[in-house]
């Protein structure tokens, strides 16, 4: 918003003031002004003035007076604000948790967080006071939901008894190997540099794929992207990658077959495997179905066929 | 989709954010595309080292029961199709190289898009002679469409078959509870859901609700109890072509024209806007681009992407991208096929051209009365007239007759 004391500013503020439905809720024009210039310091502090109310027109200045009216404790506000998200906070939570029961926790637990029932000397601290208008408030909700179930549930998941875990099949998984410390230094400097080169972009495209299994449609979502420019881009990164890689490894003196042997065979490859497989429950089956060989043949190892 | 050598995943895991996490604030506006490109890069920086909040802005996301495959520009046929994780083994001759069979597939792709895509097509096995003459649109320019608006309640002829290309609306109380009371033209009140009339209604000076590169001018006639849309095209030249054409070539204009739209452009160059609540919708159109102040409909192949927020358009192969549509409210998704283009966006935002681009038309979508409020997050077009929308709050709207009129499931 452009300082009041400039021209247009106070024009800018009172047509934001009008189109954000502040007054509804009991909201001075003055207190509005309060909170766009609090919402000014912390992201464009040093913009222009131009450049300060092109930000605040892009603001979304309605859910914002919803949002610091309900952290304020008014009524009208809470009822709006009852009216368009208890449903969908549900309806949220029950899209991230994918559990009915977790998911009411969750729901419940984030709106006890807005309401700010943990007041201390008659000050709410509602959780909405944080919102700012950059993106909608129920995209917001929807972020300040995903964290808190990060934070909440990843942390109980980690201590799942021996008892669930033996419910649910997965009993004695084996622990993730340590990478194995024969690995020659230079693929992960060539790698390391390889990656370097790449830009966020495709870094977080590349790690939301292969890292975090994410679908192409998600990555586009996220992205703002066709599900086709992200399989196409995860093409041509993947493809860039190795070459790059090799090159690397080249220039740090392997040979092309030496190179091309230590990207393709990855001795952590073997460790893991051999390390999952050993560390695995590997009690003998009921009923062994290997051959039994005829008696006399081979070394006589087979106690069994002695007898 | 090729995979990376394991070095590379050990590599990216291993790399952690030097910095804080982002607020919610900021990790909600990127994943709505609403940050600046400084923003959104130091945000990209920290998504690509942090797997928790790659996690936060995943979970984050709309839902997304609909899978959405916007159908790119008819040009598109033969692109590569999209390995996904999620197919099986046997799908993986996908993978080909398609320069090999390009020809082939063009010629797939011709074929699909002449038998399924092409509703004029329809009309070549049973020829219908008033049809034939509606459909033979000028291919130069935006057609003449006069929609006449019946007292209390509309329904749209999906196919006018006048030659003149007259869409004679008539009543059908039940499938439009909003026209009822009679049709009020932009300025007057009129017996609407409050938010949906607050949605349609002409934006303050100086916040337009809607803004295209250009903009036209609409002549509304309204008398009494009827009320008649009138579109004309901007010069005599452009009107249409009322002569007999093979079949094979009256297909083309229906595609271009759509003449089952009942309000279209009017004279370009001038500002005015005009919005009628129509069979259910609350139609605004617009000139979105000078091509029409011409006269002449888009025929090129367009690419099409939503990028800040703002629909845009490119017509040499994404080199370049000009802004299509810009709403009042953040653009989220869209979908298209050939000359016919949706786009949804925050707050119920609906768009719809049929006509590459061209000229849109706010979509006011609403059941029962109950106007759709919440973000258009997923578009999908199924078949010739159907459109299935997803918004953020898990409701899914289906149309079957092209964004007439829409249920709520």
């Amino acid at each position: 918003m452009p300082s009041s004391a400039q021209p247009g500013g106070v024009t800018a503020a009172a047509e934001l003031y009008a189109r954000s439905g502040a007054a509804a809720y009991g909201m001075s024009a003055e207190q509005f002004a309060l909170i766009l210039e609090e919402i000014l310091r912390k992201y464009v502090a040093n913009a222009s003035a131009e450049q300060k109310a092109d930000f605040c027109a892009a603001l979304r200045v309605e859910e914002l007076a919803l949002a610091r009216a309900c952290a304020t404790g008014n009524e009208r506000a809470w009822e709006d604000f009852i009216g368009r998200y208890r449903q969908k906070l549900h309806g949220m939570a029950l899209h991230i948790t994918r559990d009915g029961a977790h998911a009411a926790d969750l729901a419940d637990s984030l709106f006890a967080d807005l309401y700010g029932v943990n007041a201390r000397d008659g000050v709410r601290n509602s959780k909405l006071v944080f919102y700012t208008g950059r993106g909608s408030l129920e995209g917001w909700l929807r972020t300040v939901m995903a964290q808190e179930f990060i934070n909440r549930y990843r942390k109980q998941k980690r201590a799942v008894s021996l008892d669930e875990q033996t419910e649910e099949g997965v009993q004695f998984v084996a622990k993730a190997p340590e990478p194995a410390s024969t690995l020659d230094q230079r693929l992960e400097t060539a790698t390391d540099q390889a990656l370097a080169e790449l830009s966020a972009e495709d870094r977080f495209t590349l790690a939301s794929y292969y890292l975090d299994g994410r679908t192409l449609a998600e990555i586009a979502c996220a992205l703002g992207l066709h599900e086709s420019s992200v399989s196409r881009r995860l093409d041509r990164l993947s493809t860039a990658l190795r070459k790059r890689i090799l090159a690397g490894l080249r220039d740090l003196g392997m040979s092309y077959a030496q190179a091309t042997e230590a990207l393709e065979a990855d001795v952590r490859d073997i460790t893991l495997d051999l390390r999952s497989r050993l560390t695995q429950d590997s009690g003998p089956p009921t009923f062994n179905s290997r051959k039994v060989p005829a008696r006399g043949a081979g070394d006589g190892s087979n106690k069994l066929g002695n007898d | 989709m090729t995979d990376v050598p394991k070095i590379v995943h050990h590599r990216l895991r291993a790399a952690t954010p030097e910095r804080g996490h982002p607020e919610a604030d900021l990790l909600t506006a990127f994943a709505e595309q609403a940050l600046s490109a400084t923003e959104r890069g130091n945000v990209l920086q920290h998504l690509a080292l942090c797997e928790d909040c790659r996690d936060v802005v995943a979970l984050a996301l709309p839902a997304m029961d609909l899978t959405v495959t916007p159908v790119e520009a008819e040009s598109e046929a033969v692109r590569t199709p999209i390995p996904d994780k999620t197919r099986s083994n046997w799908l993986t001759w996908a993978n080909v190289h398609w320069g090999h069979l390009s020809w082939a597939a063009l010629a797939a792709g011709i074929a699909v898009a002449v038998l399924v895509v092409r509703p004029g097509l329809e009309h070549l096995a049973k020829p219908n002679p008033p049809m034939v003459a509606s459909q033979t649109a000028a291919p130069a320019g935006p057609p003449a469409v006069t929609a006449q608006v019946a007292s209390g309640s509309i329904a749209t002829d999906a196919k006018p078959e006048s030659a003149d290309l007259k869409a004679e609306l008539s009543a059908n109380k039940s499938r439009m509870p909003q026209a009822e009371g009679g049709l009020v033209i932009a300025g007057n009140t009129r017996n609407a859901p409050s938010t949906a009339a607050k949605r349609a209604a002409p934006a303050p000076p100086g916040a337009p609700a809607f803004e295209a590169p250009r903009t036209m001018n609409e002549k509304v006639e309204g008398s009494g109890a009827s009320t008649t849309l009138t579109a004309q095209a901007s010069t005599d030249s452009n009107l249409i072509a009322r002569e007999e054409a093979p079949a094979i070539r009256r297909a083309k204009p229906a595609l271009e024209a759509e003449v089952n739209e009942p309000a279209r452009t009017t004279r370009a160059g001038s500002s005015a806007q005009a919005m009628a609540p129509l069979n259910g919708r609350n139609v605004n159109t617009l000139v979105a681009n000078g091509a029409a102040a011409q006269g002449t409909t888009l025929k090129q192949s367009a690419n099409w992407t939503i990028a800040a927020g703002v629909l845009q358009r490119s017509l040499d192969g994404g080199q370049s991208w000009q802004i299509a549509v810009r709403a009042e409210h953040t653009l989220l998704c869209y979908a298209n096929r050939g000359q016919e283009i949706w786009a949804g966006g925050q707050a119920g935002t609906l768009l719809h051209s049929t006509d590459g681009g061209t000229t849109w038309t706010a979509v006011g979508v609403s059941f029962k009365g109950q106007p759709l409020g919440s973000d258009i997050t997923h578009i999908e077009m199924r078949g010739l007239t159907g459109i299935i929308l997803a918004t953020g709050n898990h409701d899914g709207w289906n149309s079957t007759d092209g964004g007439k009129t829409w249920d709520k499931h």
